[in-house]
């Protein structure tokens, strides 16, 4: 385009030149057309910028992380001038539009129509904004560029990915083993406790304590008393994340992913879970049921790591409600000295303590004093969640 | 990845006929009208007939081009038309065209005479063959453009030899030049290769094409080079602004050392000493009646009296009279007595009837633009009669308006003024020489002269008439105006002008009276006394703008005469008053404007700017009157035989490089010279400028266009390159930047562009519906000694591009030690240039890319 408008500077000059040194209508003509055309050309250019209008379309627009969205172009020309000169730029921060033939420009005649499909990897998490980003229009000459925006804007809402753990390891898992344990009687069961008591008449044989009565030679049977699994309270660290600028989407979308994970595994589990995470305050969402599990997963397509709350501040509030017996399992990016504080004085009042470390550096906890009691879980970046988390 | 296109395959072909055919209406209507046109407004036989066959050549060429088939109808019917006449005409076709042929021959060897009917058949043979060729190039895209070419090179040289060209066919060369042009922008810029489809999309935007013409219809064409007059005046503020910035700062920068520089500009008075800068502020603008011959002055004031280096205007009393019937005193205006004495001096030489040899007379519209003064500017001798200004006075020769707000600041006058350079003037001095009032009867001018009949239509006739009621209209004061004592008058007005103007102060050294006596030595009378002086002072000082400063206590005049040797028009008007009156010859300053006009041209609207002003001598002949002088260096003399070219003075008034002035000047003089063998007794010597001179005009034209051309050029080319490096800077900045910021994944696809970029360089690129992994195969004789290294780090990139795993640190090492390692190859491989080039480039696409 410079080439363009030098040789139109330079076509001007000339015939400037010309037009001074000899009169008469041809040295005029070719003046006077060297300088119109530029005009006419912008004047096109205008007309193009308001008449030209591409029509897009995704499906589906939920899509999940890491699967393609189907995107269409569709450029159809009603006016009654060409549009000589048209292209698309688009949005690639979080996409990967797979048709590169997509970034042509077009140049589109009366009642022509192009349609060009092509296949976009939405790369990341969220709820953002699809396909075209802005319209280069140029002149026939190729002298201006105008650009536009698109009327009407897409937005797809990317979902994170969702594991299916088959087994949980032991740190996150302080009661059960889905594997072994059938996971409708465990509920049922009540856990067997040392105190016994005399058989009674229709006791399971199971419930008999064989050796105890032996010793005491009558039939003692174990007493089972209602001790409740501890509340899982999974606290979502929505700070803004502390890693390259190249990994920070990802990041982010595998501290979801990795909430989701263990909450799925738990809601399959038929035991509830409580999610802890902040924005302006501290909000806590209970999920036990589908329904309960799917509002969370669509609204974790959005969530935001502009947290303004800290994980101290969740597990505060969480405290608040009970006070013992919760199993808090924190997702994070980095832990720092308060967080690893406020989770010390979450085992003191008899709770249990998970940090899942997501991408995070070595030398983040290095300097930091972790009580033993909490367990924690790295999620390095090349680390799968579903290898991580599962038990070895 | 699915993917569906249906380019081109959706045109409606109805559509597309019908855009071909609005374009052939669009076009033929045009001509059409355009042939109307000229058929009714400017019926000429050969230009309509070059019109038509123009509009056979263009219409079939447009219609050859953008629709073959109505081509090949065309082409058709030509056959079908001339085997008709083939038919007719029998055998006697053959002997046609041979008769034509041989004709033509003849013609063109001189031997034949130019008969019309040949004429014409040639010229459509010639037509018809033109079409022919145009049709054969037409199939092809370079053909057009080659076509294109041609018609530009005919404008060029039909332009150059300024033929007369047709509107139309202009109009038709311009839409074909725009036409071929959007089509190759189309084919380079956007890279359309179907010709179907460009062709369609050129008529598509046909409205475009012809609207361009159309507005370029609008602009008015003249027949003269563009003037660049709005250029020039945007230039003339420039240079204004500048000059008065840097005056600003010399002021600023002087003052300090207490001296000052004075802006060229009208004052009453003059003040002699320091610099003087140029000021291009549009004092006035001037609308002659009719084309004047010679450089005007205007004059707005005259100085009497030198003392301090500095002259005022000390006589303001306006001459007495007195009356035959009642012997009382009355009063007349200065300029009316020397309107009075004129005539008198042209009838006692007898040359009153052949006023129209010597005078010029004409009437002047003046508008003040950028000025601000009370004094009206005239040209001697004006005559009152028609003066438009309503409410004016006089103190002595300077008139001033009574009432400016009134008359406000546009006025008209007429003039006659003393052509100087006419062989009759020379006659007019020398019998009016000598001539004493005092010794002369005054009888022999008794009362006013009745008014001359113009019976007998001789022009002179008519000014001697119009002088005598000019001047009866005059001596209104006078209760009978043909009772005043001219005789007295004039005696007393010569005594008086005897005694004021030849007063000098007792301050100026003798050697300035021993140098004049020396100057006017062996000089005969007064007239030749003050050409000497103003001989003198032309040839010995020179013309400066910056004479310095006048030592405390010296005299300006002595001491411009004997030390510094150069100053400005001020200095040189002041030295020859006071040495002419050393000699005692009366002598004033004038002040004004120069107005430099062209005598050749039909130009008579000027623009007078203040760096026109200009100070000048009249010395006083008894007899005669005032006459005027100009003894400034490098300003054309009022009695110059050689017309000297006005570029020098305009050079020193536009403070350019002397040197260059007076090369311009020689060469111009020359060219003046030649001109003037032929028309010598009519153009004047003095004046010369010559704007409207075809030649100078183009010059002058020309100066403007180039010196707009030459900033654009200097901005083209300061810009391109500092944009450019800005650019490249900035990209490889951006690229360095982004690559350091990228993790290793994402500095693995940019090191897998950068290789594929430069392998592609080396011509080896991925053909279509290649896997990477046959390319790895196929480009295995590529530099042996790095093949391996291309293959690990393509095989990393589909490890991360096609297996979703990341790379490790060392992976992307490996990788950009590969790009690296070809990069050493290219660049022992490409000039410095060259391998610059291709960096840029493949830094600019990943910029773009990985943004």
């Amino acid at each position: 385009m410079l080439r363009n408008k030098i040789a139109m500077i330079l076509v001007i000059v000339i015939t400037g030149v010309f037009a001074s040194l000899y009169g008469g209508p041809v040295t005029r003509g070719l003046f006077y057309l060297s300088f119109i055309i530029p005009i006419v050309s912008f004047l096109y250019a205008v007309y193009v910028y308001f008449s030209f209008s591409p029509i897009q379309q995704v499906k589906p627009q939920i899509v999940v992380k890491g699967k393609k969205a189907r995107y269409s172009l569709r450029l159809v020309n009603n006016s009654i001038f060409p549009y000589t000169n048209v292209k698309m730029e688009y949005y690639s921060d979080k996409q990967d539009i797979e048709n590169k033939k997509i970034f042509n420009s077009y140049c589109v005649v009366p009642k022509e129509e192009y349609l060009v499909e092509s296949d976009i990897l939405c790369r990341n998490r969220g709820l953002y904004t699809i396909g075209i980003k802005k319209i280069i229009i140029r002149d026939f000459f190729n002298i201006f560029k105008i650009s536009s925006y698109p009327k009407v804007v897409y937005k797809v809402r990317v979902l994170p990915r969702l594991f299916n753990l088959n087994n949980i390891r032991s740190e996150l898992d302080t009661e059960m083993d889905i594997v072994k344990t059938d996971l409708s009687v465990v509920n049922k069961q009540e856990r067997p406790d040392i105190e016994m008591r005399k058989y009674i008449s229709g006791d399971n044989k199971k419930m008999i304590h064989w050796k105890a009565s032996a010793k005491k030679q009558e039939l003692l049977s174990r007493k089972y008393i209602n001790n409740p699994d501890p509340d899982m309270k999974i606290i979502l660290d929505l700070k803004p994340v502390n890693v390259e600028k190249a990994i920070t989407a990802e990041t982010e979308d595998k501290i979801i992913e990795t909430a989701l994970a263990i909450m799925k595994y738990y809601q399959r589990c038929r035991k509830r879970t409580t999610v802890v995470f902040s924005d302006e305050n501290v909000n806590q969402l209970e999920v036990g049921t589908d329904n309960e599990f799917n509002i969370f997963y669509n609204k974790s397509a959005e969530l935001e790591f502009k947290a303004q709350k800290t994980p101290s501040d969740c597990i505060i509030k969480c405290l608040e409600r009970s006070e013992s017996g919760s199993h808090f399992v924190l997702v994070t990016n980095s832990i720092s000295e308060d967080v690893i504080s406020m989770c010390t004085r979450a085992i003191e009042f008899e709770n249990y303590v998970t940090i899942v470390l997501v991408n995070s550096d070595a030398k983040n906890k290095n300097n930091i004093e972790i009580h033993q009691k909490i367990s924690v879980i790295p999620i390095n970046k090349n680390q799968e969640i579903v290898d991580v988390l599962e038990r070895k | 990845m699915f993917l569906k296109e249906n380019r081109g395959e959706r045109m409606q072909k109805n559509s597309t006929v019908k855009t071909i055919y609005s374009f052939a209406a669009v076009v033929l209507l045009t001509v059409f009208f355009q042939v109307v046109f000229c058929f009714v407004y400017n019926f000429d036989y050969e230009t309509s007939s070059i019109v038509l066959y123009a509009l056979i050549c263009t219409g079939a060429l447009s219609i050859f081009t953008y629709i073959p088939k109505i081509g090949k109808i065309f082409i058709i019917s030509i056959l079908l038309f001339l085997g008709v006449v083939w038919l007719i005409s029998n055998d006697n076709f053959t002997e046609i065209f041979s008769d034509i042929f041989y004709w033509f021959i003849d013609y063109a060897m001189g031997h034949a005479s130019g008969d019309e009917g040949n004429i014409e058949a040639t010229k459509v043979i010639s037509f018809i063959l033109i079409i022919c060729l145009f049709y054969l190039l037409q199939q092809s895209f370079f053909g057009r453009i080659a076509c294109s070419l041609i018609v530009i090179a005919v404008c060029v040289f039909c332009g150059y030899y300024e033929y007369h060209v047709s509107r139309i066919i202009i109009d038709l060369a311009l839409i074909y030049i725009v036409l071929v042009g959007i089509e190759i922008s189309l084919r380079f810029n956007q890279k359309i290769k179907n010709e179907k489809k460009r062709l369609i999309t050129i008529s598509r935007l046909m409205p475009f094409v012809v609207a361009i013409v159309f507005i370029v219809n609008l602009i008015p064409a003249s027949e003269e080079p563009l003037q660049w007059e709005s250029a020039r005046g945007i230039i003339k503020g420039v240079k204004s602004l500048y000059n008065d910035l840097t005056s600003n700062f010399n002021s600023n920068k002087n003052g300090k050392n207490g001296n000052n520089d004075k802006q060229l500009g009208f004052s009453d008075g003059i003040k002699l000493g320091g610099s003087i800068s140029n000021n291009n502020t549009v004092a006035m603008e001037i609308k002659f009646n009719k084309p004047p011959k010679r450089n005007v002055y205007l004059m707005g004031a005259v100085s009497d009296t030198y003392s301090k280096n500095s002259w005022k205007r000390n006589n303001t009393e306006p001459t007495y009279y007195s009356n035959y019937y009642d012997n009382d005193e009355y009063s007349v205006e200065e300029y009316v007595v020397e309107y009075l004495e004129m005539y008198y001096s042209l009838m006692r030489s007898g040359l009153l009837l052949r006023t129209n040899e010597m005078l010029e007379s004409n009437t002047i519209e003046v508008e003040y633009k950028g000025i601000d003064t009370d004094n009206l500017f005239y040209i001697s001798r004006i005559n009152k009669a028609i003066i438009s200004v309503n409410n004016f006075y006089s103190e002595g020769s300077t008139l001033l308006f009574g009432n400016k707000e009134i008359d406000a600041t546009k006025y008209k006058l007429s003039y006659s003024c003393l052509d100087q350079s006419s062989p009759l003037f020379k006659k007019y001095i020398d019998r009016n020489i000598g001539y004493n009032y005092e010794k002369n009867e005054l009888s022999e001018y008794g009362t006013f002269p009745q008014e001359t009949s113009d019976d007998t239509g001789n022009e002179s006739l008519y000014y001697v008439s119009f002088m005598l009621d000019f001047l009866s209209n005059s001596f209104v004061n006078s209760p009978y105006w043909y009772d005043v004592d001219i005789g007295g008058l004039l005696q007393n007005r010569a005594s008086k002008i005897k005694n004021v103007y030849t007063q000098l102060p007792n301050e100026i050294p003798q050697r300035v009276y021993d140098l004049a006596e020396q100057i006017t030595a062996g000089k005969a009378n007064d007239y030749e006394k003050l050409k000497a002086i103003e001989s003198y002072l032309k040839n010995n000082y020179t013309y400066s703008k910056k004479p310095g400063n006048i030592p405390k206590g010296r005299d300006a005049v002595d001491y411009f005469l004997f030390e510094s040797k150069k100053g400005y028009c001020e200095y040189y008007a002041s030295s020859m008053a006071v040495l002419a009156r050393c000699v005692g010859i009366p002598t004033r300053i004038a002040q004004g404007y120069l107005v430099e006009v062209s005598p050749y041209g039909s130009k008579t609207v000027y623009e007078v700017t203040e760096s026109n002003a200009h100070a000048w001598v009249e010395g006083y002949i008894e007899g005669v009157g005032w006459i005027p002088f100009e003894p400034t260096a490098n300003y054309s003399s009022f009695t110059d035989e050689e017309e000297k070219t006005h570029d020098s003075l305009s050079e020193d008034l536009s403070s350019k490089d002397e040197s260059s002035s007076s090369k311009a000047d020689s060469s111009k003089a020359d060219d003046r010279n030649s001109s003037n063998n032929d028309t010598s007794s009519v153009q004047d010597d003095n004046t010369s400028i010559v704007d409207e001179s075809k030649d100078d005009v183009s010059k002058s034209n020309v100066e403007g266009a180039l010196y707009i051309s030459l900033i654009i050029l200097i901005v083209i080319i300061i810009l391109i390159p500092t944009i450019s490096y800005l650019k490249i800077i900035m990209t490889f900045k951006k690229y360095k930047k982004i690559y350091e910021g990228a993790d290793s994944d994402k500095k693995v696809y940019m090191d897998f562009f950068a290789i594929m970029r430069l392998l592609e360089r080396n011509k080896i690129t991925i053909c279509q519906g290649e896997t990477l992994v046959e390319f790895v195969n196929r480009i295995n004789d590529f530099e042996d000694n790095i093949q391996q290294d291309i293959n690990d780090s393509i095989m990393i990139y589909m490890k991360l591009r096609y297996g979703g795993l990341s790379v490790t640190d060392d992976e992307q090492k490996k990788a950009q030690i590969t790009k690296q390692r070809i990069e050493n190859i290219m660049k022992e491989k490409l000039s410095a240039l060259g391998y610059f080039n291709l960096s840029y480039k493949i830094a600019k696409n990943i910029t773009a890319r990985f943004k």
